[in-house]
């Protein structure tokens, strides 16, 4: 905010109509209206007070009513018809780009003042509207750090002032707390609007979540089936290629052969020991029917025989044995009653005993042939006993040697075989029957839990279309209630983050200006509501209060309303970028100066306020406190230039002004300018520009 | 969030702190709660999609 001009009538010291016109200029931002004590600095304060705020500032030394704001030559004349009434302030100001024009008019009696603003082509309507506006542009709370009044100025930062409220309403904290109050309400609306629907769509996003949740495990466990079946049928594919295998390269086969070639052996082994338990019976048998059933003597005798028939040469075994078979098989002697002569048997024996030469054999074998008689029952049950022996014996005899057969062809078959590729070819077999069997193994496992995460996904499946059929909230509001929470966080964030950052800076900005500026080594405190102090250090290291009457308060306060609008010029400067910032005032100094503890900083404060971030700064002061090192450091900025003298109506300046006149001329410029035109007890005060 | 996230939520608070503002100025010709809805709902006119809203 930038102060424009403003225009004085018959307010207080100022007769008739007075005008400031401010500098707006950038380079040079100072004007400065020199005005000695008594005539009328405090006044240009109190109109642009008053036109903003309707209020009139006391000070110590003069207490104020609405009726003390007419110009007492003004009251003279109207009171005399000379004049009309007529009393009023405007002020002009340039906001942001937009031109307001203030005017505050008081009525007649002086009780009550009319307030109008203008903007543009429109003006506020109501009161209210007004002071609103106004706040807007200054609110009254800060214009003390901004509207200095001199002889209140060390008062300015006293405890118990709200000066970290100040900051706050200064920075533009307020403005965004009241955004951010809007966007709560906002989103508190939508929220009543849609909360049970809110509920219900959180809770089918956790729904949701967990049907995703079982639906990415199934999906897993398919995978995982899947390559379970891919391997299960890999293993299945190789046992039949191994076996296949084993077909085709013939170890199918000797694996066969192997097998009846070892069960072959096994038989004949069994076939052996039978038959060898077979030949024994027979034999004990035969044994038996000898030393048993036979006598001993027929057995010598026919022994004998067959010795002595064998010794003689003359036993022919083939007749012999025939004889003897056929004693045996017909139960007949060989002695002359009992073969018929003649016959066949009997020319045979006849034959032998020629052969032979022994007559008496006859009777020997006729003596056999009796006991023979006798014991042909037997003989016949033997005979027959013998016979089953015979053919049993000639089952096993056939049954081996049929064995030893095959056994000899197999022997031939496997001679150039090789079984340990049979034995590979019949793991490779195993171990693929065992991997397939694993595989299958997984396979019903992961079935039976995909089966029981399918039984739970669907009721949740149910649940979850449900709740979305009853939370649907239109997608325009879900947007605006998420898009007010995010905008409503922010502007906390930047709030919270802006207030500690705006006290870390001002801290910071002050002590730099203190240390730079200040004639001692103060150390600068901040109480809890963060009003600045200076603590001058004593002899011992204790630390009291710096002594206000040397300037020090003044400098501090004048640092610390400084380095506030530094802040805010970092905010703008912040602001100019793309992210939000929060900004704050742009408020112009305007010090009503009398600055009488100042003296021995007025050099100090004047660098200051030259260097000051504030892009106007209006400075009301006297002579004996501008000349000098004020001056020369101001001198360049000065875009504005006024002095106030005290004028006189004719009536007045015909009395005689006795002040001293060196001390009344104000040199600017090498061109001197009166001041007095008549003593400050009487006439009014003037506007006057002047060059440089 | 990024910075570019933030665009979106700035831009709107942005508008909502300068309105604010202007509208203390202004109110002859309408009160702030209406003219902030309007800021609002201009910005949610250019959402089209939840995710354009960047998350906290």
């Amino acid at each position: 905010m930038k102060l424009k001009s403003l225009k004085l009538k018959n307010f207080r010291r100022f007769y008739g109509e007075q005008e400031i016109v401010f500098s707006t200029s950038d380079k040079k931002k100072i004007t400065l209206i020199h005005a000695e004590n008594g005539v009328g600095k405090t006044n240009i304060l109190r109109a642009v007070h008053w036109v903003m705020y309707g209020e009139l500032i006391a000070t110590e030394t003069e207490n104020t009513n609405k009726s003390d704001i007419v110009n007492s030559t003004h009251k003279e004349n109207v009171k005399n018809k000379k004049e009309s009434f007529d009393c009023h302030v405007i002020l002009h100001i340039e906001d942001q780009g937009q031109s307001y024009e203030l005017k505050r008019t008081l009525d007649r009696d002086g009780k009550n003042d009319i307030f109008k603003i203008w903007y543009g082509d429109e003006k506020s309507v109501t009161e209210a509207e007004r002071n609103l506006t106004v706040e807007r542009i200054l609110p009254k709370g800060l214009a003390k750090y901004f509207f200095f009044q001199g002889e209140s100025l060390e008062t300015m930062t006293d405890s118990g002032t709200d000066v970290g409220a100040a900051i706050s309403n200064i920075q533009g904290i307020d403005d965004a707390k009241e955004v951010l109050e809007q966007l709560k309400k906002n989103h508190l609306l939508l929220e009543q609007k849609f909360g049970k629907k809110i509920r219900l769509d959180a809770e089918a996003r956790d729904t949701k979540a967990k049907i995703d949740k079982l639906r990415e495990s199934v999906a897993r466990r398919d995978k995982a089936l899947i390559g379970h079946k891919e391997a299960r049928d890999k293993a299945n594919s190789m046992v039949k290629d191994c076996y296949e295998l084993l077909k085709k390269s013939g170890t199918e086969v000797l694996k066969i052969k192997i097998k009846e070639n070892e069960d072959k052996t096994k038989l004949l082994d069994i076939k052996k020991r039978d038959f060898d338990r077979h030949l024994h019976t027979k034999n004990k048998s035969i044994q038996d029917f000898y030393s048993g059933v036979m006598t001993a003597n027929v057995a010598a005798i026919a022994r004998d025989i067959k010795d002595d028939l064998q010794l003689a040469g003359k036993f022919p075994h083939k007749l012999s044995r025939d004889l003897i078979t056929q004693i045996f098989k017909d139960k007949k002697c060989i002695c002359s009653r009992c073969v018929e002569v003649g016959s066949d048997e009997w020319k045979a024996i006849e034959e032998w005993n020629k052969e032979a030469g022994d007559p008496k054999l006859t009777d020997r074998f006729s003596q056999v042939g009796n006991i023979a008689q006798d014991t042909l029952p037997q003989s016949k049950k033997f005979q027959e006993s013998l016979e089953n022996h015979e053919a049993i014996s000639n089952g096993f005899e056939t049954d081996i040697k049929n064995l030893k057969e095959d056994l000899k062809e197999l022997k031939e078959f496997l001679a150039d075989k090789d079984p340990k590729k049979a034995a590979l070819y019949e793991k490779m077999v195993t171990d693929n029957e065992k991997n397939r069997d694993q595989a299958n193994e997984q396979i019903e496992l992961l079935t039976a839990s995909k089966e029981l995460e399918l039984k739970e996904l669907s009721p949740l499946e149910r649940q979850y279309e449900n709740v979305i059929n009853k939370s649907q909230i239109p997608d325009s509001e879900k947007n605006e209630i998420k898009f007010l929470k995010r905008a409503k966080e922010r502007m906390e964030y930047i709030i919270e983050s802006q207030q500690g950052e705006a006290e870390n800076f001002i801290k910071e900005d002050l002590q730099k200006l203190i240390s730079k500026h200040a004639n001692k080594s103060f150390k600068l405190e901040f109480d809890d509501d963060f009003v600045p102090s200076l603590k001058e250090k004593n002899i011992g290291d204790s630390w009291t209060a710096a002594d206000a009457s040397m300037g020090e308060t003044l400098l501090l306060n004048i640092a610390f309303v400084t380095s506030m609008i530094e802040y805010s010029k970092h905010r703008k400067d912040l602001a100019k970028e793309d992210k939000f910032s929060i900004h704050g005032l742009e408020a112009p100094l305007l010090l009503d100066a009398p600055f009488g503890d100042a003296q021995t900083y007025k050099q100090n404060i004047a660098d200051i306020l030259v260097n000051s971030p504030a892009e106007q700064v209006i400075i009301m002061c006297a002579k004996g406190f501008y000349q000098g090192s004020f001056e020369e450091k101001v001198i360049d900025q000065i875009g504005s230039r006024y002095i106030v003298e005290n004028h006189a109506t004719p009536s007045e300046m015909k009395k005689e002004f006795k002040d001293g006149e060196d001390n009344n001329k104000i040199n600017i410029n090498g061109k001197n300018h009166v001041q007095f035109f008549v003593d400050k007890d009487h006439g009014w005060s003037k506007l006057k520009k002047v060059n440089g | 969030m990024s910075n570019k996230e933030h665009d979106i939520i700035d831009k709107l608070l942005s508008e909502l702190f300068n309105d604010k503002r202007e509208n203390a100025l202004h109110l002859a010709s309408g009160d702030y709660k209406s003219s902030a809805k309007k800021i609002i709902t201009s910005h949610l006119d250019n959402i089209t999609d939840e995710t354009q809203i960047p998350e906290a």
